[in-house]
């Protein structure tokens, strides 16, 4: 009966590892007063390929963010605006979209919403990535966290932890990104003090000795060039990858990844994805082959941005929602001062190789893989 | 005496047999002074297998491993599509001598590498399936258009535990790194 009682333990300990960081198991978040009082949250952009409810999702959000104390842009306002702006793309906000949000509905701040994965049963899953951009002439990123969830992650006792319904795991969802902004808010709040925002295995990981069993996530094979400096203040820009991948928006979905990790370095300052769009459509610059230096060019030379780093790469797989979670990529960092390559690293991953006794460490989503693939491509690179 | 001859002749033919069977695939020139490259761009591989982009998968990881030796600059893909464009390049997989010349000035490169990628993909016997890869690349100096080095590696397949035991081999990624690896010596070596 022991033995029966503690097979049964095992398996329901599913939770015990993996995808720990990626599921709040508190939902309740407390209401706090941020400085940011007024914010315009931007239309859910779906990069997840299928048909999705992103009004529902945008709804959930909207009445988070209310929870927490913001004032929230109505819809008819945000619409008037987005018409006369002819903004479309809501993956990411411009210089010309952030200070027309300021001066046209008086907004401090913008919610960007992005939908990576969604499949609705069998099992549902869900991945979601938000960043809480300035309004102002430069946005800048304040605040950036995803989530990725899937119903089979924490099956628990004879499965009772199995979630089936959708609106479960958007709930979910939400609710942790909606405890990180908290905790973000939080530590702006008491910096002096030296709060930090960071999840405790991000704060652990941070520096590679740290990184112990976590190793097999680092990249297999990297190049730093001696020209690379050893880490100061600057600002980096990420641009879209080259997809080569079969995974329609994989190359937005990397780039948003490494944006949120470059985040977490206290010495990086990041440019917003929408700027780099706006920058790279206003160049006409076009990558059928991969990251250049004409590209690379057209931020260097443009001293208002103050960009010292570009980078990019090349996704070869991204498989999310069918089949078993893989994720293949390469990353290649231009540096200003020398024009030349001062970084390539190549990462690659599938969900089974960290499988364990009973599924304890196993990787349940392609986001979740490449939260550990970035941290560790970022980890080594700017070590 | 009869049983002596018979006997070197056993050698003689177990010797040719051996040698035959370490019949290098690796051509160097040794005029040239491998020490002094140090720009080099790798040019799209052409790709005679079924499988699409697996010749860019295969480029990135050659093109990331040269570099990681530290011996050389290669430069970034997009850099190369510029190259190609600007000296107009027709087919980058299959460049003329005259065209690597005109590339060479445009990029200053002082040498390229193309490939030809000739099998990446599943292979199967009975009911045993693996993965493999077969690579060759040449080496070709700017200034001559000469090929100073050309080499080939294949890696993966089904081995003999595979037919034993079953198991579908290793994954493509690490057979790719392993066919780099090996390149990457018969470059060094």
């Amino acid at each position: 009966m022991l033995a029966l009682a503690g097979c049964f333990c095992l398996v329901g300990c599913g939770w015990l590892a993996g995808d720990k960081g990626e599921l709040s198991s508190t939902l309740e978040v407390q209401a706090v007063r941020p400085e940011i009082k007024s914010l315009v949250l931007l239309p859910v952009q779906n990069w997840s390929g299928f048909k999705a409810p992103l009004t529902q999702v945008e709804q959930v959000m909207q009445g988070r963010l209310q929870a927490m104390g913001f004032t929230v842009l109505d819809e008819k306002r945000r619409e008037e605006c987005m018409r006369r702006q002819r903004i479309r793309d809501t993956s990411g906000v411009g210089r010309k979209a952030a200070l027309a949000f300021k001066t046209e509905t008086g907004v401090q701040a913008i919610m960007v919403t992005c939908l990576e994965t969604y499949q609705e049963a069998n099992p549902p899953k869900l991945t979601l990535h938000a960043r809480l951009v300035t309004a102002e002439k430069m946005p800048r990123i304040l605040w950036a966290e995803s989530v990725g969830l899937d119903g089979n992650q924490h099956p628990g006792l004879l499965g009772l932890g199995l979630i089936k319904d959708q609106n479960i795991l958007i709930d979910k969802a939400v609710n942790s990104l909606a405890l990180s902004l908290a905790a973000w808010l939080d530590a702006e709040k008491n910096r002096h003090q030296g709060q930090d925002w960071r999840r405790e295995e991000e704060q652990e990981g941070w520096r590679l000795p740290g990184f112990g069993r976590q190793s097999r996530y680092l990249p297999r094979t990297s190049f730093r060039s001696k020209n690379m400096e050893a880490p100061g203040r600057f600002t980096v820009a990420v641009i879209p990858f080259l997809n080569v991948s079969s995974r329609k928006y994989a190359e937005q979905i990397l780039a948003v990844h490494l944006v949120n990790k470059l985040l977490r370095y206290d010495n990086i300052t990041v440019l917003e994805p929408g700027v780099v769009r706006e920058e790279m459509l206003k160049g006409r610059a076009l990558m059928p082959a991969g990251p250049s230096l004409e590209v690379a060019d057209l931020f260097f030379k443009r001293e208002e941005l103050g960009v010292d780093l570009i980078l990019s790469g090349e996704v070869f797989d991204y498989q999310d929602v069918i089949g078993l979670p893989k994720v293949d990529f390469s990353l290649q960092a231009f540096d200003k001062k020398s024009r030349e390559t001062v970084w390539y690293s190549r990462s690659f991953n599938t969900a089974e190789a960290g499988e364990g006794f009973f599924d304890v460490g196993r990787i349940y989503t392609a986001h979740g893989l490449t939260v550990r693939m970035a941290h560790g491509a970022m980890a080594m690179m700017l070590q | 005496m009869n049983d002596k001859r018979k006997v070197l002749s056993a050698l003689f033919a177990a010797l040719l047999c051996f040698t035959s069977g370490c019949a290098s695939t690796v051509f160097k020139n040794h005029d040239m002074d491998f020490g002094a490259l140090q720009n080099i761009a790798v040019m799209p591989f052409q790709n005679l297998t079924g499988e699409e982009a697996s010749a860019e998968r295969v480029r990135d990881a050659f093109m990331g491993g040269l570099l990681a030796t530290g011996a050389m600059y290669v430069i970034p893909a997009g850099e190369v599509n510029r190259g190609v464009g600007r000296s107009g390049m027709r087919v980058p997989t299959e460049p003329t001598s005259e065209e690597i010349k005109k590339f060479g000035e445009v990029m200053q490169v002082e040498a390229v590498i193309t490939g030809v990628l000739r099998e990446y993909g599943q292979i199967r016997s009975g009911s045993s399936v693996a993965n493999v890869l077969s690579l060759s690349l040449q080496l070709i100096e700017v200034e001559t258009g000469k090929v100073v080095w050309s080499a080939s590696s294949t890696k993966g397949g089904i081995s003999v535990t595979d037919r034993l035991f079953g198991g579908g081999g290793q994954p493509m990624n690490r057979i790719t790194e392993d066919v780099v690896d090996d390149l990457l010596d018969k470059l060094f070596q």
